[in-house]
């Protein structure tokens, strides 16, 4: 009976389930999870995203499971995961990313907007190249705004356009995101001259603190007016700014930019990483969202760039170019990485102030961006 | 989804794109002007005041 019962055991283990490709899809977790830890590649979203992938795959947890019957219960990320379903994680990471952002240096520079839409161009060129690679126009549409670098807005559209890429678009987002560091400064140096690159701006206007009040409000009546689509995302990002920049409601501020985001962002993480099951990761697909995402991401960092040289072009050298690739939001790398090449060209060239202006415009860009193509194909 | 229409479709989506940020650069202009202004009547009002009081 004691052997009969080792054995039921046995048979009940996930060992006797475990397959080949849950295997691979368990050294890929691993994988990820050294890419996060060791190497600090966007550690605050990769590592949750790397241990749900890992979770899901792990045979017979059932932990993604729909619930069986009404009186059954399912399993614990099938009911986390429904706030990415709903849209509601990604819109509340924004509104702690709102509380975070200082919007002062696009207020100063509003032409940095330009910038901003510019490094959208990413998402319009993945998006043909998907289609001629035979995506549908929704898939096209969620691979395609890897290129606005913004990984709540890439997993709020994917989430309603094509759920099934979710794992492979959120995973290929934040890896790319966290080498922009070496995607951006080839393209840099090959975009831009030595004498555009030693180019120092002029330091910023201050900006009063009832222009740093307005702006939030305007840009959410505006924008939403515009485009009702962008309201879940440009109204918490604004709405966080607001709590930031009013200064009355502190706590509020505290705990969006701290508590909420952090809560949130696990559990975003873990669900999003639950989605890679082997059965729907483990596909040539796969590979093909990797390859377009970076072609994304350098189509928007050339994009970015391009305006950035006409706006040199347009002020007869008061701007410098380089501030045009952090157009791409993943903020505030992007504006780290101006930073660091303006001061390889000129040692006292300080461009971060200057970069934050197109790195916040980026983040309301790919927001619009997900807005226009929701509403085309949602 | 033929190459023209999804060509059509990017340009569409780039034009929105360039076409709400740039009324949202205009409309941060306009405010920010307005605001300086207020501001900068406020100060001298406020100088003037302090002239009559010294």
């Amino acid at each position: 009976m004691f052997i009969e019962s080792l054995m039921k055991l046995w048979k009940d283990s996930g060992f006797v389930a475990l397959t080949w490709q849950s295997l691979l899809m368990i050294i890929i977790a691993c994988v990820l999870i050294y890419l996060a830890v060791a190497k600090k590649f966007e550690p605050l979203l990769l590592l949750p995203i790397a241990f749900g992938m890992l979770l899901a795959n792990l045979p017979l947890t059932g932990l993604m499971n729909e619930p069986a019957s009404s009186s059954e219960a399912g399993g614990l990320l099938y009911y986390l995961y429904l706030g990415v379903k709903k849209g509601i994680y990604p819109s509340l990471i924004f509104l702690g990313i709102g509380a975070m952002t200082d919007f002062g240096p696009l207020i100063a520079r509003p032409s940095s907007l330009l910038i901003g839409a510019g490094s959208q161009f990413g998402i319009a060129a993945a998006f043909i190249i998907a289609i001629l690679m035979g995506f549908s126009p929704k898939e096209a549409s969620s691979i395609g705004i890897i290129g606005g670098a913004d990984g709540p807005t890439a997993i709020y559209l994917t989430t309603r356009l094509a759920p099934h890429l979710l794992a492979s678009i959120a995973i290929a987002a934040y890896s790319y995101m966290a080498l922009i560091p070496l995607i951006q400064p080839p393209l840099m140096k090959l975009l831009t001259t030595k004498k555009e690159r030693m180019i120092q701006m002029e330091q910023l206007r201050k900006i009063s603190k009832l222009e740093k009040i307005c702006f939030p409000i305007v840009v959410s009546i505006l924008c939403i007016l515009l485009l009702p689509s962008v309201a879940p995302l440009i109204g918490m990002l604004m709405l966080g700014n607001l709590f930031r920049e009013s200064g009355v409601v502190e706590r509020l501020s505290d705990t969006v930019q701290n508590a909420l985001i952090n809560i949130v962002t696990i559990f975003l993480g873990v669900t999003v990483g639950a989605t890679a099951e082997s059965s729907e990761f483990l596909k040539t697909q796969t590979l093909e969202i990797i390859f377009l995402g970076l072609i994304a991401f350098m189509f928007s960092t050339v994009g970015g760039l391009l305006i950035g040289k006409l706006m040199c072009w347009a002020t007869k050298g008061k701007i410098n170019p380089l501030i045009g690739s952090a157009g791409v939001s993943a903020v505030p790398m992007a504006a780290r990485v101006s930073q660091i090449e303006g001061q390889k060209a000129n040692p006292g060239n300080y461009l971060l102030m200057h970069a934050m202006g197109p790195n916040v415009a980026g983040v309301i860009g790919s927001a619009v961006a997900a807005g226009v193509l929701l509403s085309l194909f949602g | 989804m033929t190459l023209s229409e999804s060509l059509l479709i990017a340009l569409f989506c780039m034009a929105v794109v360039f076409s709400v940020l740039g009324i949202l650069w205009a409309v941060i202009r306009l405010f920010s002007a307005t605001i300086m202004t207020i501001e900068k009547k406020k100060e001298k009002s406020f100088a003037k005041k302090r002239g009559t009081y010294l």
